[in-house]
């Protein structure tokens, strides 16, 4: 019963629940946008995972070249995603939801699912390799416009485009492979401007995040207010001051979003949007600005949640950094009841748990203990713990 | 009609042509609604009421002819630019946010609007024309009964201060009592000298309250004049009214 004595010992380690609720903390940032995005129109966003990458390379960037503080960084990170999801939005799903006829919309997911396997595909030869990146791009876009081709004609064909009012469920799926489509193109881009190697913010930068708050020493438990300080250097770490951030960052980021949803009159448009579309047009809200803004929101707290982690696990910065992360986050939006915020923030919280238990008992299952139980639990209960059963309309 | 000319005109459709995918549901319909004016529009149940409506709010296409708010050709306007030009709409059906409180759903009648003093007078406005809501103001409006729900609706549609109020089918599946209310409430809306334009199935009370009226038959405009006048046309009669 080796694995007892370790959830034993995990138990009464006041380090595992500090690093569960840190871990917790992040995927619940991270469900948030999953689980905003789905409530409002209905689209698992594939594409978060990438967001949050593309958060942390611009926070590590602000960090390198303006040389600012790690937290400014996440502020101008947060600004930057903002401003890539709402683009993301714009670009990918919004000419998915006005009423194109189905050939184009076919043909943008053969564009830019297409467009994101070729690159990725031609670019990521060996190292070294002579062939020069332009070269490849040009073979790559020649094959996309041929695949385009191929699929529209294919499917004009085999007459998948049927009648234009009961298009819903595929305009969904549509969206949802384009969602898959963009999380390939972003990795890809990644891999284009930054290559594949690790990154991680410099010592320097993260002293603040990485130095004790409380410590362990010979003379009992030592506060040490002042981040600045001299380091405790022989004294064993209880909190870091990365983790506390990490939950002070979490709780604030919720209630302040709990307050624009409930209370601002952008937030209750989000929330007609979510309810009824149609309807939240006649009330005169442009609802896609409003979707719009749901993206930007969900980008920032992913900004957010993507610096955090990497500077929990100590580095880690590469161009698919984004996909454990969210994945798990959805799972944990799944557990939660997706299209519920709170459910959101519960879910993360528990997966965190999970994760660090379940890691404490076996170190490389940590995530399949996370994923295990949300499998089992949406088994008896698939729409989640705060979520609603969608009730038949007639 | 020579009085009607005179004053503005509000909504104007402009041999109109719409429908749904190969199916053209209206054949080229004109119509219009003056200032003040409540104009009806009946039709038995698939004759194009609600395609009528469903093109004026851009949710249908204009496949020909025109739909003009004030003057202004609206095929270009995107739907919250009807709004703000002072189009508002009951949908059919009620369509409230049933998840969000009566009050919500009135602020967000008034969505685009900015001034709050304004919006707190419309309030009470219309919590006076709708006592009941006022009482309700914080349940959720899915909780509502039918007839308070369609209340609401018109109570919402009024709170964006409309140049023109469309309704859709206000009194369907509601009970005889109710249908009698809501229409005393419209008959408030007319004196109140609200700009109305009312598609219904229930001809004999839509044009007893009206000034003037359209018969709607399978996609074409087959009558029209002032209610009281409609009411008394045989085929109309015969038709409509069961008589």
């Amino acid at each position: 019963m080796e694995w007892l004595t370790s959830l034993g010992n995990a138990v009464q380690n006041p380090a595992t629940y500090i690093d569960a609720l840190t871990l917790g903390s992040i995927y619940a940032l991270i469900a948030v946008g999953y689980t905003m995005v789905y409530g409002i129109i209905k689209l698992i966003n594939f594409a978060h995972g990438e967001i949050i990458m593309l958060g942390t390379y611009i926070g590590l960037l602000a960090v390198n070249t303006l040389n600012v503080p790690i937290v400014l960084a996440i502020l101008i990170a947060m600004l930057a995603c903002a401003a890539i999801g709402a683009i993301l939005d714009w670009t990918a799903y919004l000419p998915l939801r006005r009423s194109l006829p189905k050939a184009e919309i076919l043909s943008i997911i053969g564009l830019v699912g297409g467009a994101a396997l070729l690159i990725a595909y031609f670019t990521t030869g060996e190292a070294g390799d002579s062939m020069a990146t332009a070269h490849r791009l040009v073979l790559g876009f020649l094959a996309v416009v041929l695949l385009m081709l191929l699929v529209s004609t294919l499917a004009d064909l085999l007459g998948w485009f049927g009648s234009p009012r009961n298009n819903v469920k595929s305009d969904r799926l549509a969206a949802l492979i384009t969602a898959i489509g963009m999380s390939l193109c972003l990795q890809t881009m990644a891999h284009l401007l930054w290559s594949a190697k690790y990154e991680s913010f410099p010592t320097a930068a993260a002293k603040i995040f990485d130095s004790k708050l409380i410590a362990q020493t010979t003379e009992g438990l030592v506060f040490r207010w002042n981040p600045f300080g001299p380091p405790l250097i022989d004294a064993v770490p209880v909190l870091l001051w990365k983790e506390l951030v990490t939950w002070v960052a979490m709780l604030v980021l919720m209630i302040v979003l709990l307050v624009i949803v409930q209370r601002t009159k952008i937030g209750k448009a989000m929330r007609a949007c979510a309810l009824d579309q149609q309807t939240a047009w006649l009330m005169g809200i442009n609802v896609n600005h409003v979707i719009a803004f749901t993206f930007m929101i969900g980008s920032a707290m992913a900004a957010v949640a993507g610096i955090l982690y990497s500077v929990k696990v100590g580095g880690n910065i590469y161009p698919r950094m984004g996909y454990y992360p969210g994945v798990i986050a959805f799972a944990a939006a799944v557990l939660g009841g997706i299209g519920t915020i709170k459910g959101a923030v519960l879910g993360g919280l528990i997966i965190g748990f999970t994760e660090a238990f379940g890691g404490a008992v076996a170190q490389q299952y940590d995530k399949a203990f996370a994923f295990g139980l949300m499998v089992i639990f949406i088994l008896f209960r698939p729409w989640g713990i705060l979520g609603r059963k969608e009730a038949k309309r007639a | 009609m020579s009085k009607d000319a005179k004053s503005e005109v509000v909504l104007e459709l402009d041999n109109v042509r719409s429908g749904y995918g190969r199916m053209e549901v209206l054949r080229g319909i004109s119509l219009h609604v003056c200032r003040g004016e409540v104009v009806c529009l009946i039709g038995a149940n698939g004759a194009g009421k609600s395609t009528t409506l469903n093109t004026v709010c851009g949710l249908v296409r204009v496949r020909s002819g025109e739909v003009r708010l004030f003057g202004e050709n609206t095929a270009d306007f995107t739907r919250d630019r009807l709004v703000r030009n002072g189009l508002s709409q009951v949908p059919e059906g009620r369509k409230l946010f049933s998840d969000m409180t009566v009050q919500e759903n009135l602020e967000l009648g008034a969505y685009l609007r900015k001034d709050k003093d304004g919006i707190a007078r419309d309030r009470e406005h219309v919590y006076s024309l709708f006592p009941v809501l006022r009482e309700r103001s914080h349940q959720m409006a899915g909780s509502l009964s039918g007839g308070e729900q369609q209340m609401c609706a018109i109570a919402r549609a009024l709170m964006s201060r409309p140049k023109i109020l469309l309704l859709d089918e206000p009194s369907l599946g509601l009970a005889p009592i109710l249908v009698k209310q809501i229409f005393q409430i419209l008959e408030t809306l007319k004196d109140e000298g609200r700009t109305v334009f009312l598609v219904e199935q229930n001809a004999r009370m839509a044009l007893s309250m009206a000034d003037r009226g359209y018969v709607l038959q399978t996609g074409n405009l087959v009558r029209e004049g002032p209610g009281r006048e409609l009411l008394e046309d045989e085929e109309v009669r015969k038709a409509y009214l069961g008589k």
